[in-house]
């Protein structure tokens, strides 16, 4: 395909002579405050991460540098079984999911490149519909529990094997492939099988590290099959655990207020309270959660330009 | 000769094309079974819309009911707030969501010094990688009453004292929306992005030889050239309207305080559907905004078609 785009950095229009306008200056301030305010968010958890618990409670948060530095709250979070069960549930469903999404989408995609291929049109149509129109909430929950994937891992891969835009990246990608070459191949004795492992995906191989990335994100990032389709807190993964904190913190914050209601004392609300993580620990948590994806965003930023025009120009 | 073919011939022509093919259909086998178990099981599932579900029965065994939940529906007053709710969050989050991403485009466009350039995009677009439930996290740590927000609108006498946000219903739907934007403008504005690379350099150079300035270059060069991303984008999110409340947000920081302000038609759904076991009339709300969804949809197309002849289909 080799759409090759060009960076918007590179744009022909350049002046001759660099002349600062009062333009340049406010819009230079306006563009830097926009990424400040995206990026603090993140930098104070990671300060409020670094710095000790209890120094946080006693004197008050921290906004631009941690007041007393502390890993306490990594080595808690690390020392913590389900902290751990989940990472590791999360790492497996990450591979594992990206990868059989990758195979099934890009079959499917390699499959609908030939023209000739009989019931291309009803294929097509089946995935297409799909993008449009879906059973919803319910329909699908209920789907899910009568195939035996209710409390089960799987829940997490194959429900998500298969995206209709990623095929049509998948599908515009090999369209641009010479057809000679899977002629010459046939020609040499060897099937499609063959030519789509041993020729197609070596020379297609920056849309597929691109799909697989981005399965692999969402993948990292989905917690709502694990907070409704499961039960069993051995199927907890990362992202669910943080939406747990949420939940957990309201529900007690809910019992505190009924107990004091009804006249419980100040140390029987502080052991309810107990149960809460603390703002330190938590922070870690989620640095440690963001981490990885901080560690591929090169890679990804790489391809997603590519990727997520191809997908929408073509679609 | 050429005969002409028989029915018989065809059909058998048609199995042998076929047969050579196998090994593409291998391929075309685990995406279908995917597609039929989770995508088209639960479509032909929503004809519980239409029954009176019970588990016991499941799917195939329950009563018709006709329209009976959908009447329900339309009388339930418990399910108002939700609409009205979700209404007003995709709306504001369309008002700022929307143009948002054209005029960041825009301004990052006029910038010239590369480097920065290239920093800001990267920053802009790294929210989108994260997961809901780490961002509401995130809020939540934003809005306490020692949070950045408070501490800040203190300092600068906004407010005499911090102000517990995520306890008031009606501040909610800025929350959300203004979070949403927050994650996606960057992200959103990739397409604008390629759609300005595509504008022809040599307008720009005419337009300069000919004594325009920026703002003559900006209006009737750049904005012209972006139009149909814009007229695409915008029939895309009208559709959005019923549903383009987010759900993460509404249902992980919900809590007694802001109620009225975060139930939303999804976690209503979810709670009706699941967590009280009403299905039948759980998916018959879900496929009424469905239907309104792509009603929408179609109704912005043919408008933009009859406007200016460039809807999508």
């Amino acid at each position: 395909m080799s759409t090759k785009i060009i960076p918007a950095e590179i744009r022909p229009y350049k002046k001759k002579k660099i002349k600062i306008s009062l333009f340049d200056v406010i819009n230079t301030i306006i563009l830097i405050l926009f990424s400040l305010i995206v990026l603090y968010p993140f930098y104070q958890c990671v300060i409020i991460s670094f710095s000790d618990g209890t120094d946080i409670t006693m004197n008050g948060m921290v906004y631009l540098w941690p007041r007393k530095w502390s890993i306490d709250s990594f080595t808690y979070m690390i020392d913590n079984d389900e902290f751990i069960r989940a990472a590791v549930n999360s790492v497996v469903r990450t591979v594992a999911g990206a990868l059989i999404a990758v195979v099934t989408t890009s079959g499917y995609a390699y499959a609908l490149s030939h023209n000739e291929l009989k019931l291309r049109k009803l294929y097509t149509a089946l995935g297409l519909i799909t993008m449009y129109f879906g059973g919803g909430l319910i329909p699908t929950f209920l789907v899910i529990r009568s195939v035996g994937l209710f409390d089960n891992f799987l829940v997490y891969i194959l429900p998500t094997a298969f995206s209709m835009f990623n095929a049509m990246v998948f599908l515009a990608n090999f369209r641009g492939v010479p057809k000679e070459l899977e002629e010459s191949a046939t020609i040499d004795g060897s099937n499609e099988l063959v030519y789509y492992f041993r020729i197609l995906v070596p020379i297609s191989m920056p849309v597929f590290a691109c799909v697989l990335l981005f399965d692999a994100v969402a993948q990292w990032n989905a917690y709502y099959d694990c907070m409704i389709y499961t039960q069993n807190d051995n199927l907890i993964v990362l992202a669910h655990v943080f939406a747990k904190m949420l939940l957990t913190a309201q529900y007690i914050e809910q019992r505190v207020a009924d107990a004091a209601i009804a006249g419980a004392s100040a140390e029987e609300l502080m052991a309810m309270r107990g149960s809460v993580s603390s703002l330190t620990t938590q922070m870690a948590g989620m640095v440690l959660t963001v981490a990885p994806i901080m560690c591929i965003y090169p890679f990804l930023q790489k391809y997603f330009i590519k990727g997520i025009m191809v997908g929408s120009l073509k679609g | 000769m050429q005969k002409t073919m028989t029915t018989g011939d065809k059909l058998r022509k048609w199995f042998r094309i076929f047969y050579r093919q196998r090994y593409l259909h291998l391929f075309m086998i685990p995406a279908l079974a995917c597609l039929i178990v989770f995508k088209y099981a639960p479509i032909f599932g929503l004809q519980i819309a239409f029954k009176e579900y019970s588990f016991r029965k499941g799917i195939f065994g329950s009563p018709w009911v006709g329209f009976k939940q959908f009447e329900k529906l339309f009388r339930d007053i418990t399910l108002w707030p939700a609409v009205s709710n979700t209404l007003l969050i995709s709306l504001l989050k369309l008002a700022i969501g929307f143009p948002l991403p054209i005029l960041f485009a825009l301004l990052l466009n006029e910038m010239n010094f590369n480097p920065l350039k290239r920093t800001i995009q990267t920053i802009s677009y790294f929210p989108h990688f994260i997961a809901y439930s780490v961002v509401a996290l995130m809020l939540t740590n934003i809005l306490s009453s020692n949070g950045i927000l408070n501490t800040v609108l203190v300092t600068i006498g906004v407010l005499k004292e911090p102000y517990l946000f995520l306890g008031d219903a009606s501040a909610f739907k800025w929350i959300a929306s203004i979070t949403d934007v927050w994650k996606t403008t960057g992200w959103n504005s990739i397409i604008y992005f390629a759609a300005l690379t595509s504008i022809s350099p040599e307008l720009y150079e005419a337009a300069t030889v000919d004594g325009a300035n920026r703002y003559h270059k900006m209006w009737h060069i750049t904005l012209p050239g972006i139009r149909s991303t814009i007229v695409m984008l915008w029939i895309m999110r009208v559709g959005s309207i019923v549903n383009g409340a987010n759900f993460d947000l509404s249902y992980l920081l919900a809590n007694d305080l802001n109620r009225l302000g975060t139930e939303i038609l999804p976690t209503y759904v979810l709670k009706t559907g699941i967590s009280l076991g009403r299905f039948s009339y759980a998916t018959s709300l879900g496929l009424v905004q469905s239907v309104v969804s792509i009603v929408l949809v179609l109704i912005a197309n043919g408008v933009t078609n009859k406007l200016s002849g460039e809807g999508l289909f």
